[in-house]
């Protein structure tokens, strides 16, 4: 039996290829023999043309979490994924990931499992401007019971930061575009250090950055998230911290008045060490509640606009998918 | 004759009971005198297999595992007592390792997923003790502190690299359903019989197989129901074996009053006692050493302890006709060794159990772990020993009950 490592690039479902002992990938049906194994998908991250193809087969709801390194946006997307673990969703079960590893990989070091004493959360590495993606597949337990399937970015901190100080590095966030909802991460853990208005002042920069490159779709929902939010709750009679909160809130809707309602604010504290009697992904709930709650207006071709003409991968497959479709609309 | 040609599946991780099921399946099916739901129709492929595992769950003793690269394909086509239908149950030479590699190394065998192909529904096994769940570290601390326990203090993180084994079961039973799903000759719905085993150590046994599902693997209980137009499910609660047996091995509750057992072997004066102290670990040398002065071991002295000596006893140099020589064996010791089951590795633990109490007849304990349990299973007649628990239930001995809910 061959103990071959799986291919690095996950097979396509329809066309089963086969790893033999000799470890050369051979067609299961020109050979016309079935040999040994049958590479499955990996279930890793996806690339941005993967959550593409994924995308065409049915609606997606694309949710941008930006925001600065080691702001909690990976501990976010593994708590959501740890209350289903656990059934602790109410109105939606669990139906499906196509990238189950990665969300399992990305839990690791905040199991018993993995030897730690204290949860952990790797830190999400730079790998250029094009985004990973993790999918999760959910149902309504009420009513007609609709799916909702969503693919979430988990890009690095960095890349926010490159976007932050150049709008030329934001247009190239071509993923932003898609954005049903934009999560701009405030570090609560900073909140309550010296140094916090620099740190609402350069996610407000974020943010203006991506409105003034247009990269922010006219109906996304950007919401300005206070992850960590246990550090402001353990720390709340101590003077200014509300305070703070307020006007950096204030800030945020006077500055992008344009947004409107399209503006919100919420409180997470997806693994609440400094205060544990909030419970895992306190605030998660909410944020799913309004996901699912988004009506999916985007029409497909919307995720190809022809203003995507460069270069890159998922530009390429932009196009092409982009032609054939108004091609088949043409003949229609 | 309504032949349907259903062709259902067995499918589970390691350890979930596929073969216990299997046993007790082969012996209800081929029963003639008394008639459970299904007979069998008949067999493709050797029984050889059947046979063998069958002998052991007739004798109580654990059934050898599925070793999937020296069996050949086996089906049974089985026919419904009442309707006439038949549908063909094969068991793929797969293992529940093979299952798991689905999850681990993300590749499946080729023969299974010709299996698949022509199944119209499967068995899926899990087992209440082979289960591994997502424990959360915050939890942990959380219940510590609960209990008056200290903080965790500040640790340097160890950054391990993801080990995929670890995943909980659930992960990993979801993945394999997913992907069942994904192949292009998938045909919803799927039928899926799920069966907890060893149902017998499930409590309270009232419960339903649905809810402990629910309970213990939520996220599996989820999948499965927002997918019910993939999977038509039903549940099921089985014991095959009826009971635990009482095995060979050592067990903690064997060094309790202890000491004359202890002292032969810290003295090591005779042959077989010098062997022992020369094969025990050091850690297992001081514990003796321990209960030899009168002392009481701890549990985990006593486990590690157990763990030692079973290692001892499976051995292949366990025995040696000279060191046994000075040893008055037992008629049931000698058969054993007269009918070469030295070389059986199934058997070889009963031998070397029975070698150690020949060989300390006044020292060493005869009683077995769980030994009340199995002496009550074994005055069942082994048709009456099998549990069998769900909504669809209507014979709760009988085994072929899920096999008859796939095929209905």
């Amino acid at each position: 039996m061959s103990t071959q490592p799986p291919a690095a690039t996950p097979t396509a479902p329809d066309k089963p290829q086969i790893v033999a002992d000799s470890g050369t990938t051979v067609d299961l049906l020109a050979e016309g023999k079935a040999l040994e194994f049958i590479n499955l998908p990996l279930g890793k991250e996806l690339t941005d043309v993967e959550a593409l193809e994924l995308a065409k087969s049915r609606p997606m709801q694309w949710i941008v979490l930006a925001g600065p390194i080691d702001s909690g946006k990976t501990t976010l997307l593994t708590s959501l994924y740890e209350l289903f673990q656990w059934k602790k969703v109410k109105g939606f079960a669990f139906a499906g990931s196509t990238t189950l590893p990665a969300f399992e990989e990305r839990c690791y070091l905040s199991r018993r499992d993995s030897g730690n004493v204290v949860p952990h959360t790797r830190r999400t590495l730079y790998e250029g401007p094009d985004p990973k993606y993790l999918h999760l597949r959910i149902r309504s337990t009420t009513g007609l019971r609709p799916f909702t399937d969503f693919l979430f970015t988990d890009v690095s901190g960095e890349l926010f930061e490159h976007a932050r100080d150049s709008v030329t590095e934001c247009k190239e966030m071509l993923f932003l575009k898609r954005a049903h909802h934009f999560l701009l991460f405030l570090d609560s853990a900073k909140g309550v250090q010296q140094g916090r208005w620099a740190m609402a002042d350069d996610c407000k920069a974020l943010l203006r950055s991506c409105m003034d490159s247009e990269m922010i779709w006219e109906d996304c929902i950007v919401n300005v998230v206070w992850s960590r939010f246990d550090y402001f709750m353990a720390k709340e009679a101590e003077d200014g911290h509300k305070l703070f909160r307020n006007e950096v809130e204030k800030e945020f809707r006077k500055t992008f008045a344009r947004l409107g309602p399209r503006l919100k604010f919420s409180q997470i504290a997806a693994r609440p060490l400094e205060k544990p009697d909030l419970h895992m992904g306190y605030g998660v709930q909410a944020l799913l509640d309004q996901w699912a709650a988004t009506p999916l207006e985007m029409k497909a071709r919307d995720l190809f606009p022809t203003s995507f003409s460069g270069l890159r991968e998922s530009e390429l497959f932009a196009a092409r998918h982009f032609s054939s479709t108004t091609a088949n609309e043409a003949n229609e | 004759m309504k032949q349907t040609n259903n062709h259902f599946l067995l499918i589970g991780l390691p350890e979930t009971g596929k073969t216990s099921f299997l046993a007790a399946l082969w012996y209800m099916v081929s029963q003639s005198n008394i008639e459970f739901g299904l007979g069998l129709d008949h067999l493709e492929g050797d029984s050889q297999y059947l046979n063998l595992i069958r002998d052991a769950w007739s004798e109580y003793r654990p059934v050898p595992r599925n070793k999937a690269e020296t069996e050949k394909p086996v089906a049974m086509w089985l026919k419904d007592r009442k309707t006439d239908s038949v549908g063909r149950l094969s068991f793929p030479d797969l293992s529940g390792e093979d299952f798991r590699s689905q999850w681990t190394h993300r590749q499946l065998l080729a023969s299974f997923d010709k299996s698949l192909q022509e199944a119209a529904g499967g068995v899926l096994f899990v087992h209440p003790d082979s289960i591994i769940k997502p424990i959360r570290i915050d939890i942990i601390n959380a219940a510590v502190e609960g209990i008056g326990g200290d903080k965790p203090k500040k640790a340097k993180i160890k950054d391990s690299p993801w080990d995929s084994e670890k995943s909980p079961t659930q992960v990993q039973l979801v993945d394999i359903l997913q992907f069942m799903a994904s192949r292009s000759y998938f045909q919803a719905p799927f039928r899926l019989a799920v069966v907890v085993s060893a149902w017998d150590r499930v409590h309270p046994q009232e419960r339903r197989p649905s809810d402990w599902i629910a309970v213990e693997l939520p996220l599996l209980k989820q999948f499965l129901e927002s997918n019910e137009e993939l999977f038509e499910v039903s549940f099921y609660g089985v014991s095959a074996q009826g009971a635990r047996y009482a095995l060979p091995h050592f067990w903690a509750g064997n060094f309790n009053d202890a000491e004359p057992f202890a002292k032969r072997i810290f003295e090591h004066q005779d042959a077989i006692s010098a062997w022992i102290w020369g094969k025990l670990d050091s850690t297992s040398q001081e514990t003796i050493g321990l209960i030899n002065a009168g002392n009481k071991a701890t549990e985990l002295q006593k486990k590690a302890l157990a763990k030692d000596f079973n290692g001892l006893m499976a051995g292949q140099d366990f025995y040696e006709e000279a060191r046994f020589s000075e040893v008055d064996l037992r008629p049931e010791t000698e058969s054993l060794l007269r009918n070469g089951v030295l070389q059986n590795e199934e058997k070889r633990l009963y031998l070397a159990r029975f070698l150690l109490e020949d060989a300390y007849p006044n020292e060493l304990s005869r009683e077995r772990e769980h030994q009340q349990e199995a002496s009550e299973l074994e005055k069942k007649l082994p048709p009456n020993r099998v549990i069998v628990v769900g909504d669809e239930v209507q014979v709760h001995n009988d085994a072929t009950e899920p096999i008859q809910w796939l095929i209905r």
